[in-house]
This record gives C-alpha cells, sequence and structure tokens, in this order.
C-alpha cells in the first residue's frame, strides 16, 4: 500500500521581490513499511520536501505539485484538516527537536499533549496507559515519565520526542536529521530504535539526513538530491553499498558525496574535496545543476538538463546524461 | 619525549564546582582528570571522544580561556597553566584556536582583512608589514584573489570559506600549534575534505603542529598521526592512527570503532555518566562489555586503571585497561 | 509544541538569525516599515519647525504686552498662535519651547546612554561579582522616583535645564543596562569572543572592537526610545512646576498656561500647540525607536 506520494513537487519561496524555487519537480514515493532516505547537503531542499509533506511550510513558501498522503491530496488543504491529519496519519521530527520539549512541563504530560488533542475522548487512564507503553517502546523507563526534560540527556529528550511522534499511531513517520547533535553512541541507539520501530509497526518512514552511513543502515531506498532535485534514486544496498555489496552509484556528485566520508573499511588517505558550492537557486540554470562541480561533464550537459533515467534497466535511477548511453 | 614536543602536558586537571543539587553537598565536575600527553613538532595529534568527555576543555585549558586546576603545560621553557601577564601574551603568540561554528568565531561586522589583521595588531607586528602578511595568510587558506575576498564580509561566504578564514587568521602569526575543535563538524560533507586537506597543506609548509578535537573517529583516522582517545576526563587509549583503529585494545575505543563504523548494531548500554559523579575504580566499567563478560572482575571496580603500553602492539600505543591483552 | 519560530529559509547550521537582515542604512530600513515611516515624518516635521523655525520666524523672543489689550489674544495676523498671559507671541514661544524640550531630553539621554550602555557592556562582560554588584546598584536606581528626587533637587539646586536633564538621565538609565547587559551576556558565548581572548586580546579591546559594534544598532534603537520617553518626562516635570522658569519649555508653557487660568479663559492656542507638539514628538520618537527594535530583532517580528 502506498502511503505517501509526491509527484511533480515544487516549493518556491519569496523573500522581497526575488523568488527561489527550493525544490524542482521531485516525485518521491513511501510504501507503508518501507523506509525512505533522502540524503543531501544542506541547501540541497531535503527539509523543505519533508516540511512540505504535512503542510508544514511557512508563509513565504508555494508548493505545487501532489502530495498524497494515504490518497488524501495535501497541497492546498486547509489549515484545519492538515492538523487533524497531522500527528494521527504524519509525525514530524524536526532537527534538533530534543530542544523542543517545553522545560516547564514534565514528560508525560507532553506525550499526552497529541493523545488528548487528537484522541480527545481516550479515557484518563488509558491515555496515561499509553505513555507508559511508549515510552517503553522507545527505550525509556516509564517510571521516569514524571521527570522534566532537563533530566534528561539529549539521547533520552529524542527518544521522548520519537514517542510522542508515535502517541497517535501514525502512518508515516518523517524524521528530519533525528541525530545530529548527539553524542555518535546515542545516534546509533536512535537510529536502531527507529529501525526496529519502523519494522515492528510497519511504519513508513521518511529520513532526511546529510550522513550517509545513517541512511544505509535504516534505509531500503535512498533519494540523492542536489540543488532542488533528485539526482539519482534507487535501493541503499545498490547505490550506497550494504553489508558484502558493493555500492554502485553513478551519479558523479553521489560518488563524490561518499568519497566525502572517510572509510574506515578502506584505505587510509584524505577524502577528494569537491570544489565549489552549490549553485544560487535563485538565478534560473540551464542544464545539469552539478555542473560546476562535476569532473566528467561534456558540453551537453551545460545545455540540457538530465532528467532521471534507469541504470540498466533497474528500479536505480539517476539524472546524468552519461548514464543511459546519451553520451559515450 | 626524544623528538622537540611543542608542547607537553602532564598531569593536566580542569575541576569546576558543581551545582548544588537540593540538599546535597556541592559537587565537584571534574571535566578533565588527570590527562597528560606531548605534540611533536609537525604532528597531528586527535583528541577523539564524545560530547563532554573533556576534550574541549582539554583544549581550553591548553589556550588558557579556562585555569586548569592542576598540572603542567610546558611549552618552550613556560608552564602554560600557571604563566601571567606578558609572558602569557608571548606565548600566545605560538597558540592559536579554531572552533566549530564558522560563523559565530567571526565578527560579523568586520571584513576578511580585518579579521585576519587583528592578530597581527594585537602583537605590534609593524604596520608596513601587515598587509603583506593578511594577503598571505589569505593565500596559504586557499581563498583566492585574496585582494578581493579581503574586502568580504562573513556574511557573504559559505561556511567552508568562512572556516578558511578563521585558519587564516589562526597561521597568520606562524604559530606552533594550532588548537581545532571541531573545526568541520557544521560544515557540510564536501566542504570538510577541502578543510581538512588545507590543514595538512599548513602543516607541511609552515611546520605547523595541530591538536584536533572530534567526536568523529574516521575523521581523526584519515587526518591524525596518532589519536588519544577520551572518557570521561581521561585519556583510555592513545596510539598512531593507523594502529589504534587497526588494533584498538581499550573496550570504550572498540565500541566507538564499531559504532562508527555502521556495521553491527551492538552499542553500548546506557550514557556517559556526569562527570561530577565518576564511578569509581575504571570509570568506563558500568558500560563496559568486557567487564560484563569476564564476570564483573573487582578490580574494574577498586582500582583505576592507568595507561600502560600494549604488549601486543606497535610502541607507543598505550591503553588504560587491566585487561587489555585478554581479548574474549 | 509551538511552531512560529520557524525560519523563512532552511537555515545553514551556524547561520546567524540574529543578524540585521541586510547592510542597508538604518533610515531605509524603518523608512520601509509602516510605522516607522508614519514616525519618521512626524519627527522631521517637527524637527524642522523647531530647529528652523526661530530662524526664520524672527519674531522678537519676549516683547512684553504694552497694554492689557494684548494679553491672551487669539491668533491673528500678527500673531499666528496668539499672545500669553504676558502678551508674548505664543507661536515663537512654540518655535523655542520645542528647542528647550528637545535639549533637555537629549541631554538626558546622553547620560542615560553613556552610563546605562556603559554598566551594561562592562556588566554582561565580565558576569560573575562585577555583574552582581553592578546589578544592585542598577535595582536601586531603578526604584527611584523621578518625582521626589527633583524636588529635592530642586529645593537644594535650584530648577534648571541641568537639573532636569541630570534628573531625568540618571533615573533612566537601568532599563538600558539590562537590555544592553543581555544582549552583552549572550555575545560573550559567542566562539568569536573566546577566539580574540585566545589571540590575546585585552578585555579593553573585545569590548571595544567587538562587543560595542555589534551591539551599538540595539544601542541606537534603545536611545531613540529613551529620548521619547526623556521628552515626556521632561514634560510632566516642567507641567508640575519644577522645570528651567527661565529657558521655557513646552512643559513650561503648559505651566504657566494653567497657572495664569488660560484654559478656564478658552485660550486653546495657549494649550493646544505645545502639548500637540509634546504628543507628536514622543509618538513620532516612539514609533521609530519601536520600528527599529523590530527590525534589529528578528525574534520579535511576532507571529507570521
Amino acid at each position: 500500500m502506498t502511503l505517501l506520494e509526491i509527484k511533480d513537487l515544487c516549493v518556491d519561496y519569496t523573500v522581497g521581490a526575488d523568488s527561489l524555487r527550493a525544490v524542482d519537480q521531485v516525485s518521491i514515493s513511501v510504501a507503508a513499511g518501507e523506509a525512505v532516505g533522502i540524503a543531501g547537503e544542506s541547501g540541497c531542499g531535503k527539509t523543505t520536501l519533508g516540511l512540505a509533506v504535512p503542510g508544514l511550510l511557512p508563509a513565504n513558501a508555494t508548493p505545487t505539485g501532489s502530495v498524497q498522503l494515504l490518497g488524501e491530496e495535501m497541497i492546498g488543504r486547509s489549515e484545519d484538516d492538515l492538523n487533524e491529519l497531522r500527528w494521527t496519519k504524519v509525525s514530524f521530527i524536526f532537527q534538533g527537536a530534543m530542544n523542543a520539549l517545553n522545560p516547564v512541563h514534565r514528560i508525560d504530560r507532553q506525550i499526552l499533549e497529541p493523545i488528548r488533542t487528537h484522541e480527545p475522548n481516550t479515557a484518563s487512564a488509558a491515555a496515561k496507559e499509553r505513555v507508559s507503553q511508549l515510552l517503553e517502546l522507545v527505550g525509556v523507563s516509564p517510571s521516569r515519565a514524571r521527570s522534566f526534560p532537563h533530566e534528561f540527556s539529549g539521547g533520552m529528550r529524542q527518544r521522548v520526542m520519537i514517542a510522542m511522534a508515535l502517541a497517535c499511531r501514525p502512518s508515516l513517520l518523517i524524521a528530519d536529521e533525528p541525530t545530529t547533535a548527539l553524542d555518535v553512541i546515542s545516534q546509533s541507539q536512535i537510529l536502531s530504535l527507529l529501525g526496529d520501530l519502523q519494522r515492528e509497526q510497519q511504519l513508513g518512514l521518511l529520513l532526511i539526513s546529510h550522513d550517509l552511513a545513517a541512511i544505509r543502515r535504516t534505509c531500503d531506498r535512498v533519494v540523492v538530491m542536489y540543488a532542488g532535485v533528485v539526482v539519482e534514486t534507487g535501493p541503499t544496498a545498490v547505490i550506497l553499498g550494504r553489508g558484502t555489496e558493493k555500492r554502485t552509484a553513478a551519479h558523479p556528485y553521489t560518488q563524490a558525496l561518499i568519497k566525502a566520508h572517510p572509510d574506515l573499511a578502506g584505505e587510509r588517505v584524505l577524502a577528494q574535496a569537491l570544489p565549489g558550492h552549490p549553485p544560487d537557486l535563485s538565478i534560473p540554470i540551464k542544464g545539469c545543476r552539478f555542473y560546476d562541480r562535476c569532473s566528467v561533464r561534456k558540453s551537453i550537459c551545460h545545455e540540457v538538463a538530465p532528467t532521471l533515467r534507469p541504470v540498466a534497466g533497474t528500479a536505480h535511477l539517476a539524472a546524468c546524461h552519461l548514464v543511459g548511453g546519451d553520451v559515450t | 619525549m626524544t623528538v622537540e614536543s611543542v608542547v607537553e602536558v602532564s598531569d593536566l586537571k580542569v575541576y569546576f564546582p558543581g551545582r548544588r543539587s537540593s540538599g546535597q553537598a556541592k559537587s565537584l565536575v571534574r571535566a578533565v582528570d588527570g590527562v597528560s600527553f606531548a605534540i611533536a613538532k609537525g604532528e597531528i595529534l586527535a583528541l577523539v571522544g564524545e560530547s563532554g568527555c573533556g576534550k574541549s576543555t582539554i583544549a581550553a585549558a591548553i589556550m588558557r580561556l579556562v585555569a586548569p586546576t592542576a598540572g603542567r603545560i610546558a611549552s618552550g621553557g613556560v608552564d602554560l597553566a600557571t604563566v601571567n601577564g606578558s609572558a602569557l601574551r608571548r606565548a600566545r603568540r605560538r597558540f592559536q584556536m579554531i572552533f566549530q561554528d564558522p560563523f559565530g568565531s567571526l565578527d560579523p561586522r568586520q571584513t576578511v582583512y580585518e579579521t585576519v589583521v587583528e592578530p597581527l595588531v594585537i602583537h605590534g607586528v609593524p604596520a608596513e608589514e601587515r598587509r603583506t602578511r593578511v594577503l598571505q595568510a589569505l593565500e596559504f587558506a586557499q581563498l583566492l584573489p585574496p585582494e578581493r575576498l579581503a574586502q568580504r564580509y562573513p556574511h557573504e561566504l559559505s561556511g567552508g570559506q568562512r572556516q578558511r578564514v578563521a585558519i587564516a587568521a589562526a597561521v597568520v602569526l606562524r604559530p606552533d600549534l594550532v588548537v581545532a575543535d571541531e573545526p568541520v563538524s557544521m560544515l557540510d560533507v564536501s566542504a570538510r575534505a577541502g578543510i581538512l586537506s588545507l590543514m595538512v597543506d599548513l602543516r607541511d609548509r609552515l611546520g605547523i603542529s595541530y591538536l584536533f578535537i572530534t567526536h568523529d573517529l574516521s575523521v581523526a583516522w584519515v587526518l591524525a598521526d596518532r589519536i588519544a582517545v577520551v572518557y570521561l576526563g581521561r585519556i583510555v587509549e592513545i596510539g598512531s592512527a593507523a594502529d589504534l583503529v587497526a588494533a584498538p585494545r581499550h573496550p570504550y575505543t572498540q565500541a566507538l570503532l564499531e559504532v562508527t563504523r555502521g556495521d553491527g548494531h551492538r552499542t553500548l548500554p546506557g550514557e556517559t555518566p556526569s562527570a561530577a559523579a565518576i564511578p569509581p575504580g575504571c570509570r568506563f566499567h558500568p558500560r563496559c562489555p568486557k567487564y560484563r563478560l569476564l564476570n564483573e572482575p573487582s578490580q574494574c571496580r577498586e582500582v583505576d586503571p592507568v595507561l600502560t603500553e600494549t604488549a601486543t602492539t606497535l610502541v607507543g600505543h598505550q591503553a588504560a585497561c587491566h585487561f587489555v591483552e585478554e581479548n574474549p | 509544541m509551538s511552531l512560529d519560530k520557524r525560519p523563512s529559509l532552511p537555515v545553514e547550521p551556524g547561520e546567524d538569525t540574529m543578524q540585521p537582515s541586510s547592510r542597508i542604512p538604518w533610515w531605509r530600513a524603518v523608512w520601509g516599515d509602516r510605522m516607522g515611516r508614519v514616525g519618521l515624518v512626524l519627527v522631521v516635521v517637527v524637527l524642522a519647525l523647531v530647529v528652523v523655525g526661530p530662524m526664520i520666524f524672527p519674531f522678537a523672543a519676549s516683547s512684553f504686552g504694552l497694554s492689557a489689550d494684548s494679553i491672551l489674544q487669539p491668533p491673528s495676523g500678527g500673531h499666528w498662535l496668539g499672545t500669553d498671559e504676558l502678551g508674548r507671541d505664543v507661536f515663537r514661544q512654540v518655535l523655542v519651547g520645542g528647542q528647550i524640550s528637545l535639549l533637555v531630553g537629549l541631554s538626558a539621554t546622553a547620560i542615560a546612554m553613556v552610563v546605562g550602555a556603559g554598566l551594561g557592556l562592562v556588566s554582561g562582560y565580565y558576569a560573575g561579582w562585577r555583574d552582581n554588584v553592578l546589578m544592585r546598584i542598577t535595582d536601586f536606581f531603578l526604584v527611584l522616583p523621578t518625582l521626589p528626587l527633583i524636588i529635592a533637587l530642586a529645593a537644594l539646586l535650584g530648577q534648571s535645564v541641568v537639573i532636569t536633564s541630570l534628573v531625568i538621565g540618571l533615573t533612566s538609565w537601568p532599563q538600558t543596562t539590562r537590555i544592553i547587559r543581555s544582549q552583552v551576556l549572550s555575545l560573550r558565548e559567542r566562539p568569536l569572543v573566546l577566539r580574540v581572548r585566545s589571540l590575546g586580546a585585552t578585555d579593553r579591546r573585545t569590548i571595544w572592537v567587538h562587543i560595542f559594534p555589534n551591539v551599538s544598532p540595539l544601542i541606537f534603537a534603545n536611545l531613540v526610545l529613551v529620548l521619547a520617553g526623556a521628552i515626556l518626562s521632561e514634560a510632566s516635570l516642567a507641567f508640575l512646576g519644577l522645570g528651567d522658569p527661565v529657558h521655557v519649555s513646552w512643559g513650561t508653557m503648559l505651566h504657566f498656561a494653567f497657572t495664569s487660568g488660560a484654559m478656564s479663559r478658552g485660550a486653546w492656542w495657549y494649550v493646544l500647540p505645545p502639548g500637540i507638539g509634546i504628543v507628536i514628538l514622543v509618538l513620532g520618537f516612539s514609533l521609530v525607536g519601536h520600528s527599529l527594535d523590530r527590525i534589529l530583532n528578528p525574534q520579535s517580528r511576532g507571529a507570521r
């Protein structure tokens, strides 16, 4: 069953008189029980994409295209309708969410909040029981439900945020950089937790991260974004490699991104620097957006923007002229 | 140390008064609890550990941004831990620091030129020399063309460029040692490699040593000559980067490596204890897999291990573990 | 979970959202803001009148009434705003009185800002025990009542623009100190300050070269608001008869209007001009000050 179907989504920001297209014709789908990772660096549009799904874009952002959640179109929906769908059908864990907890309310009260808002008919005892269950689910002892956020470490607070997100049993969980600002060990714990939860509860997971390792271990499919467009997508095992499977990333940007992560299993050598920086999105771009920084570019790359095409006829797609036989 | 050292740290301790927590006596936060190491000329030593382990405090103590409680920091015949006044000022010429936040470490109201010339002004470099030295530093930092970039303000630069400005300001005085506190953590992955290779390049060209602080073991591995793993204010393992990663001897290092590699979902239980309540004996024993595997030997609970040479690895590789040779 | 702190564009890690959004000069930014534009217009109009006016309209400043007929005369060709209880031209007085109101306001503000910002900088930068001591002193001045103070000083040292400026200045600085101090407290935690200190910069240099320029926009916004308050305070004190009897400000004019029974005699031309002048000047500066505050502090931009 398809939980999320994004088709040709574009998001334009207006800042003063200028307009900037942060997301350009992106299509992604997430099925029930599937974990999809959106990989990319700052400014690629992944956060904007994530915010567009539950309709959390700021006032100066205009989405166009289609975002269908469980068959319901999200774009253009009224705020009231969206509020009903948030937390119950789709939950969003923000970047730095562990700092979004209200410091003067106890943890149990904060987890109860979405329950009380969206399922107001729940009996008080049943709601409290649910809070305990949720805390156990995320690995926090229910005896600590009466604590305040500052009594928890960053990792534990993030677990509380995940508990909150799951409180009303959503079908889709969107997590935007859920592990930045955490310790390496805590990061690993949270990612394991997300992976386990996602499998056990058959949740759809959209994991937005710049950390390829996090996506590799948690996600079935990966979507690589650059400057607002999807440059590569396909099974994680194929693109990023998993276990014994070698990686076969096809797009030059994905390859550069992978090379930029030091690989403990490989050679002890400094990664290749990727010179330059992403293009200015307020200026319309002809041709491939990665052209300026690409080491294998051809003249056609400057003229024509490449579309996503299959690599060797599989589910692995890449938006590069060198893939699919346009250019030899 | 047979090789000429740039700095020798002996038994450094930095304790902070803790907050009084409801009724209990004022606790002592032992952020750095007896750390010793030396950095040779032209060497890159990485301090690796999770947040709160004390690595940043060690850096702050060496830079005298925080007063050490005990211990020696010997460099060029002075003890940086206790020296004051003009002697301290002269010493500051030789040690410079780079910070994690590229934007926060620059003055938004100063041009690049003003930022990079400031160390020269503070240390009384004659005015005629200043411009050439600034432009040269900008060139070293690969900010080209230097004349044009010198006029820019921080908000007009990318994260990577801002960090290069900070590096230029750090090397303009030709220091002996640069302390870099997580200099690439806030940068995009593709920009990191550039900064790291710049640092190595400056070491090769100008003979600068580095104390590189990071939570990312893989970055330390590719960049540093030697790695020191820090846990709760102590160095638990130290050795050459290749050797430490190939044959880690301390259980904490082994866990960090596993987590950083991303394969295997075995992580450490629980959270790092607070530096105000350091466990007795070996501070790692409550979370140590080896401790449990060896049926909780009392030695780990009662005796604080010291760094000792490991018999089965290269010379200079030390670990602080009672059972360092046991490989269960 | 509140959601109203969303940035308008996904923010790069390390991006400083407390920055002024552009490098345009302040008046252009204020002009762009509707509230600020109104304030600027009001202020400029009054300033033009009050600064340039007395030069353009050099009526004899104090031509005393020659007969009872010239007392409290309504506006006429010869006297655009009529005459006061001594037969003097009210229009001329309004122009000159405005100068005095402004002068006292500015002097008081200067005192308040030098003391207030200075202490705020020192207190915020050093923190620790120095901060504690200075804050307790600030608290003392915060609760000091202006009125009894000026009455006491007036009795001791007489009434003058100097005394008035001093008193208003010395009772206005605490609010500035608190605002500046809190901004400095957050600035000093920035890696910038650590970096500069690690270079060997002295405290004096750090405060003067780095901290002060970065709080000066805030100081300026606060200055404008303090000025508005100072002018209003001066008007109030003068109205109660505690102002300088020689240098007549708008407040003093109102005082004389009141005591000479001009109001009961229906001499609106004597009462309304200074009153409206005060309102317009204070309102103008307040609007500009609030507009500046809003521009400089994105967090206070209110709900989107």
